[in-house]
């Protein structure tokens, strides 16, 4: 089993879509049974990218608290992606649940264990934006984490305390490894082009070398609740998401 | 003293910046403004030209005279401050023992003081945003015209009902379409089926994608003064205007 976290410090940067893009490229080229995610995002949202929106009431904060194996609780999708919602849940749960991640710092991976899932699985886990206990978790389970900037000032921002958390869990944990990604780049935007240059500079041993362009059909896509790959099979977006999930593929091999 | 959170379900919508330059905009309409930064991601001070390196605000000063710097946009701002996990940790745990925090730190300060005071928040639910629906006198809901905005938003109404249910001096929340792509067809569909769903609760004024608010930030000062004449700027007095008229009434 090989674990990939998506995480930043900043919200609106394309994580939730980056991972569910990422996925379904999988899938498309694994097969069926292969690919599972999991959202450890408050907001709920990962699973409208699979067509599963009336199904997500329950999810792994309920389940959770109740205790259940994660195993029974994957809804299949038509993408040859499993999906575990956050689940739609009382500020009360919520509150129950961090708690419970709080403390107990390991508890992402023993779930994981739990579930039993085969070595030739890999799972992708949504977190939401900043730290949390969620981030937390997906630090101390994950091989591998890509985290997602866009080519802006608000993002460039965000790096120094990336990079402490990089570099804390370097020291604890010295098999991890930790990509940034572009997201949304614009070559249309002098300024995007500029900045996107600066971050290949400055970034370079720590960034995928496969950037993913802006594109209208990834925000289309999400309203027909499917995959860009789905719904725009030989678009730059699939193309793109095709190509770093290939990449991150044999960097988690090495 | 009239309060106003700038709240949404989503990362990323704009909060932030739009937090900035409405204060910025009702600073030049002669009001006394105060912005409260309530994110740890403390990203409020980059589009105040502040120091980055500056330690103080919210965690450590909370909310006192002394806490309030003066921005060189004539917006008095109180940052979140830079803080370790611990104490951000210690913060929060305070917090969630007393919601009124920031409501009973904001009427310590003089009536006079201030006109309006605007609150910027992280994204969702958090400590930050229950604190600031105890103190805010109405909510403005930052949306993208996409569906990943209009998924959150019975989520976000919903805490708004919740955390303002005993609340007397709320008057409500509005929703603010940001980042609008007058060339986008799904964001025109998008923004048909907010008026359809939503009508009466959106603000009559939509504020459109425009790249000097990228630059400006890179700029680190709001858009309002790096551009005025701009068309994001101009929809930004135009929503100034609109919380001037409807506070009034």
């Amino acid at each position: 089993m090989s674990v990939i976290g998506v995480v930043s410090m900043k919200g609106g940067v394309g994580k939730t879509s980056t991972i569910a893009n990422l996925a379904a490229s999988l899938g498309a080229k694994l097969g069926a049974g292969r690919v599972f995610t999991v959202d450890l995002d408050p907001q709920n949202g990962l699973h409208w990218h699979f067509g599963l929106f009336d199904q997500a009431e329950s999810g792994v904060c309920e389940q959770s608290l109740q205790g259940s194996n994660w195993r029974d609780s994957f809804l299949e999708s038509d993408f040859n992606v499993a999906c575990l919602p956050y689940g739609n849940v009382a500020e009360s749960d919520r509150e129950a649940f961090e708690c419970l991640l709080g403390d107990s710092g390991h508890w992402l991976g023993e779930q994981l264990s739990d579930a039993g899932l085969t070595d030739d699985t890999v799972v992708l886990i949504d977190s939401p934006p900043g730290p949390s206990v969620y981030l937390k978790q997906v630090f101390a389970c994950a091989d591998l984490i890509l985290v997602v900037l866009l080519a802006d000032a608000g993002s460039y921002a965000t790096i120094p305390d990336m990079e402490t958390w990089r570099e804390d869990f370097a020291a604890i944990r010295p098999g991890l490894k930790v990509f940034y990604v572009l997201n949304q780049v614009d070559r249309s935007e002098a300024l995007n082009r500029d900045t996107t240059a600066f971050l290949h500079r400055q970034l370079k041993p720590h960034l995928c070398p496969i950037d993913i362009h802006t594109s209208e059909a990834v925000a289309e896509a999400l309203a027909f609740q499917q995959p860009v790959l789905s719904y725009e099979p030989n678009g730059l977006a699939s193309h793109d998401f095709s190509r770093l999930i290939t990449w991150v593929m044999s960097t988690l091999k090495k | 003293m009239h309060i106003i959170a700038f709240i949404s379900g989503k990362g990323g919508v704009g909060k932030t910046t739009l937090a900035a330059n409405v204060a910025v905009a009702l600073s030049q309409r002669k009001k006394k403004v105060l912005l409260i930064d309530l994110d740890p991601q403390n990203a409020q001070r980059l589009h105040l030209g502040m120091d980055p390196e500056e330690i103080a605000g919210l965690v450590r000063e909370g909310i006192t005279p002394t806490s309030v710097f003066n921005s060189p946009f004539s917006v008095s701002f109180i940052p979140f401050g830079r803080a370790s996990e611990p104490e951000l940790e210690e913060f929060e745990a305070q917090l969630k023992l007393n919601p009124e925090w920031l409501a009973s730190g904001i009427r310590s300060l003089s009536d006079e003081a201030f006109d309006y005071v605007v609150l910027d928040t992280p994204p969702g639910p958090s400590v930050y945003l229950r604190q600031a629906l105890a103190a805010a006198n109405r909510a403005l809901v930052v949306l993208l015209a996409d569906a990943a905005s209009f998924a959150t938003i019975d989520k976000i109404s919903s805490l708004v009902e919740t955390y303002t249910a005993d609340r007397t001096d709320f008057e409500g929340m509005s929703m603010l379409i940001n980042q609008m792509r007058s060339n986008s067809k799904l964001g025109h569909q998008v923004r048909s089926a907010l008026y359809a769903n939503y009508g009466t609760q959106l603000v009559p004024a939509t504020i459109h994608r425009d790249a000097r608010v990228a630059q400006a930030l890179a700029f680190e000062r709001p858009v309002l003064q790096y551009e005025p004449g701009c068309k994001a700027s101009l929809d930004i007095q135009y929503v100034a205007d609109w919380l001037l008229a409807s506070t009034n009434s």
